[in-house]
């Protein structure tokens, strides 16, 4: 169940930023000497498996009280509703990408949610857990959060270094795609680089022998986890530390201080807004109408089967003709499509047909084109003249 | 992971690691660095017009706290040894100007 769509948040206006409240009511501060919550940060690049395992945990009994923030890549919203399991937790959605704001979008993330939690609109929560998008830079995601990062230099800051702690950076790999991943995007291996645990995924359909030594290589501190070994606990990688980037690679280090060091008015722009670049682009589609089952499969086995395309990922939720109260979820990871899903009703009050692509280089409009020849055709009528 | 290549697939780089390695590695001798010194090597996005869409920016730092850093304007996997030479002489000469 999905609670937590609340005024002033993410999921009611669609972006994270003003939340239309008196100075007054923003300055929620904790009272003196509360413990901050922990927050983890779930990363790992595309199509790794970071929304299975969320929902694997937010089953567990003692995830209860976890609050969530799902940063998605796109401006249609679809992750949020593909978190399924689990019992009432909240779940606020960022759209943008949270490293590409420079530090600014997870501190307003979360003091959003620490002011919905002061004045009872949200459930009371223990911990935090924030899923970035697969293309995020974890660097000034970290370096926002941790002491001696970027400075507090606003009141919500402030609020937000006093009632938040970072508590460990968790990082999926994917043994199937990954070594793509990590060899075609320098996010990856930073991803990698800042993680406390490593979950080894889709293992059960890829060998895992191989990836030791380059997990090792990429990060010889973290615990490293095989996603379907036998007593593999994913609320163990919850459990509340204090994340530290001591003991981390070297890089590691230097990242961050490249972050402290940079200056988004110098011509090396390397605090640049845009971490992805100009090729790396979200496609979003969205239809009203209930589609044909057949057109759709056949989209997803075009666009998939596009080996030249640029795809990275996709993930959509469909209202098919036959049955729209029962809405259909697809995704793939490059040009692997996974088996698609019926759910038995719709996860939220959004009932429309939703897509969101994210590729390298993607051909937008012949994609964007083909989405719309799927809407269904009104039936013309010929007649005879006689 | 799997043994099978594509042979359809879009070229890509492979190497992150070993070029890393390198960067640093032609760093240290380009500039004559101390052991002590951390050399950490990073790609970033650049969305300037006029600009190539990948920078390398590499930095140096120590306990001392001294941190340099210089920028090319390239992807890192296409940075030569000739280009982290270059870069150090700028570093260099910005050094002894300053």
């Amino acid at each position: 169940m999905i609670r937590g769509i609340f005024p002033g948040t993410a999921n009611a206006r669609g972006r994270t930023g003003r939340t239309g409240l008196s100075v007054k009511e923003r300055r929620v501060r904790p009272p003196a000497g509360a413990e901050p919550t922990p927050v983890t940060l779930l990363t790992g690049f595309l199509g790794s498996g970071k929304t299975t395992l969320l929902n694997d945990l937010l089953g567990d009994p003692c995830m209860d009280g976890a609050a969530v923030v799902v940063n998605e890549f796109g401006s249609v919203a679809v992750d949020h509703d593909l978190i399924l399991k689990g019992e009432p937790a909240t779940i606020i959605s960022s759209e943008g990408c949270l490293c590409c704001t420079a530090a600014g979008d997870i501190r307003a993330s979360l003091f959003e949610l620490n002011e919905a939690r002061a004045r009872g609109e949200i459930p009371e929560f223990r911990r935090v857990i924030v899923e970035t998008t697969g293309l995020a830079d974890p660097a000034p995601i970290i370096n926002s959060l941790i002491p001696g990062g970027a400075p507090p230099d606003t009141t919500h800051h402030q609020i937000v270094a006093q009632s938040f702690r970072l508590a460990g950076v968790v990082t999926t790999i994917d043994a199937e795609n990954g070594e793509a991943a990590i060899n075609g995007h320098f996010e990856c291996w930073k991803q990698l680089a800042f993680a406390d645990h490593i979950v080894l995924t889709k293992t059960d359909i890829a060998s895992a022998d191989a990836w030791k030594s380059i997990l090792y290589a990429a990060n010889p501190a973290a615990t490293i986890h095989d996603r379907n070994a036998q007593g593999f606990d994913p609320v163990r990688l919850f459990q509340s530390r204090s994340y530290s980037p001591e003991g981390k690679p070297e890089d590691v280090l230097g990242w961050l201080a490249m972050e402290r060091l940079s200056d988004p008015a110098r011509h090396d722009h390397d605090h640049d807004p845009d971490r992805h670049g100009a090729a790396i682009a979200a496609l979003p589609l969205v239809h009203d109408e209930p589609l044909d089952p057949r057109s759709i499969d056949l989209f997803l086995d075009i666009l998939t089967s596009q080996h030249h395309a640029g795809l990275l990922r996709m993930k959509g939720i469909f209202a098919l003709a036959d049955d729209p109260s029962r809405p259909l979820v697809a995704h793939a990871v490059q040009q692997r499509l996974y088996p698609t899903l019926r759910l038995d009703g719709w996860p939220s009050d959004d009932m429309r047909s939703r897509l969101m692509i994210i590729g390298d280089n993607l051909p937008l409009e012949p994609i964007r084109d083909l989405f719309d020849s799927l809407r269904p055709r009104k039936r013309r009528r010929w007649f005879a003249r006689t | 992971m799997n043994d099978f290549v594509n042979p359809l697939g879009r070229h890509r780089p492979t190497g992150f690691s070993a070029r890393v390695a390198n960067i640093k590695s032609w760093t240290r001798t380009a500039l004559l660095l101390e052991d002590d010194v951390v050399v950490s090597v990073n790609e970033l996005a650049c969305s300037q017009a006029g600009c190539p869409p990948r920078q390398v920016v590499v930095l140096m730092f120590s306990n001392t706290g001294l941190a340099r850093t210089f920028t090319l304007h390239k992807a890192l996997l296409d940075t030569t040894e000739a280009d982290i030479a270059d870069a150090a002489k700028r570093v260099e000469i910005a050094k002894c100007r300053s």
